[in-house]
């Protein structure tokens, strides 16, 4: 076995839960899933979706082909059966009421072992079902990863089950995966401070297009990889 | 939660008189009532006349969408620039149940010897009561006390599941769990508030809430 591979093989329980968990949530929501193309059969690269429910990670790592290791908030991580679990199915905790920089440095492990993590870059579910502002820490960590950003529209899920609910109903999604995304790596504050206002503006055009938020027009692909590209970014 | 914790203010009467349960509401002041049905987050109204309109959900939070009284919906919140209050310092306050707990310590999260990351250690959930006005945040228990934070010193403020979190400035983690109000009401006005105060001192708009407060 390639020490790469031995380094980013996938826990027993996650191949174990991920049929289980598969089965589980298709009873709720059942789902579309375009894109597939776009996601690498290998190498490390960071998952990027909108947040629309509880049940957005348990879906991905789900149906998704290949183990993803999720950021999770570290009140999850509170009670003892889940302490126990959420390591074991590729989950690390990330505080957010503070700039976390072990999660962010565990994160970059990850990445270095070949490893697909999925960042949710809104940081939390949105309210209303609309894709919410993307944290400039997300974007941070994008730019400073250097890895393709893989990013994912999710559809359906808020109707399913929004934050505000106490439970969910069934309902269908449909998951669309966009075409990586290279930022390239950017080392230092400053240059990260460069790119920002470009990766910012250009991810989220992408996951509005891909959300069926907001439909591309001719003109913005074009405009938003300019502004990207005067900043170090790069689309494509 | 509830759809009545989120519109907990009515989108067209402006008055914090809704009731319900699950997915649907209604306001006790103009007699609109509002059910989720779905279809990208859309929420059919159902008005007095019995005419059924469908709103995008966010468009019922938007606090500068048209309003009977022609007034916003977060009219009162908290922002005297948006409610042309002349409430001074301390003057406009609220109050309601919670229940309370406190994070002052972290414990390590490892996964066959490798450090993953840290979690909080909360004590027990506490009742009592969060008071907040224009200087500062207060909860109250009647055993152990005042705990206070200005809200100058705040360093974070979000919503995890039905709890709204702030991070005290000199660390750790303060949650509520509100027992009659709604959260997102509580987040909202903290957040106004806050707005209001970063203003105040020359601080600058606040585009941020958490990981930490960032303004420009």
């Amino acid at each position: 076995m390639e020490p790469e591979q031995a380094r980013s093989k996938t826990t027993i329980w996650y191949r174990v839960l991920q049929p289980v968990v598969r089965w589980s949530v298709t009873r709720i929501a059942s789902y579309e899933l375009e894109g597939i193309e776009h996601f690498p059969a290998r190498g490390s690269c960071l998952l990027v979706p909108n947040h629309q429910s509880v049940l957005d990670p348990l879906l991905l790592q789900g149906v998704l082909p290949r183990a993803v290791d999720s950021m999770t908030k570290s009140t999850q991580f509170e009670r003892g059966f889940f302490r126990w679990l959420l390591p074991r199915v590729h989950t690390f905790p990330v505080r957010r009421y503070r700039v976390d920089a072990q999660s962010v440095r565990v994160l970059l492990r990850k990445l270095d072992e070949g490893r697909v993590v999925c960042v949710y870059p809104e940081g939390e579910r949105t309210w209303d079902g609309t894709l919410q502002p993307l944290r400039k820490g997300a974007l941070k960590v994008m730019l400073r990863a250097g890895v393709p950003v893989i990013p994912v529209g999710l559809r359906g899920m808020y109707d399913i089950w929004p934050r505000w609910a106490k439970r969910p109903r069934k309902g269908h999604a449909v998951i669309r995966i966009g075409e990586p995304i290279h930022f390239g790596e950017h080392r230092g504050r400053e240059a990260i401070e460069a790119a920002l206002p470009g990766a910012e503006a250009l991810l989220r055009s992408v996951l509005l297009e891909l959300t069926g938020e907001t439909p591309r027009e001719p003109d913005r692909p074009e405009s938003a990889a300019e502004d990207a590209g005067r900043s170090g970014v790069e689309a494509i | 939660m509830a759809l009545v914790d989120l519109l907990y203010r009515c989108h067209w009467c402006g008055t914090e008189s809704m009731r319900g349960e699950a997915r649907w509401a209604e306001c006790e002041g103009c007699g609109r009532a509002f059910e989720h049905v779905g279809a990208g987050g859309t929420i059919r109204v159902l008005e007095a006349s019995g005419r059924r309109v469908d709103f995008p959900i966010g468009e019922l939070l938007d606090p500068h969408a048209d309003r009977d009284d022609g007034g916003a919906m977060r009219a009162g919140l908290g922002s005297a620039a948006e409610t042309g209050s002349d409430a001074g310092p301390g003057e406009d306050s609220h109050e309601t149940r919670v229940r309370a707990r406190f994070a002052d310590r972290e414990e390590a999260i490892r996964y066959r010897g490798t450090l993953l990351g840290f979690v909080e250690h909360f004590g027990r959930w506490r009742p009592g009561t969060l008071r907040l006005d224009r200087q500062a945040l207060r909860f109250s228990d009647g055993a152990s006390g005042v705990r206070l934070w200005a809200l100058r010193d705040l360093r974070a403020v979000q919503t995890s599941s039905s709890v709204v979190q702030i991070s005290p400035p000199e660390s750790g983690v303060a949650a509520f769990r509100f027992l009659d109000d709604s959260p997102r009401r509580w987040e909202d006005l903290l957040r106004a508030y806050l707005q209001d105060t970063w203003k105040a001192e020359g601080r600058g708009e606040i585009i941020e809430f958490q990981p930490h407060i960032r303004s420009r």
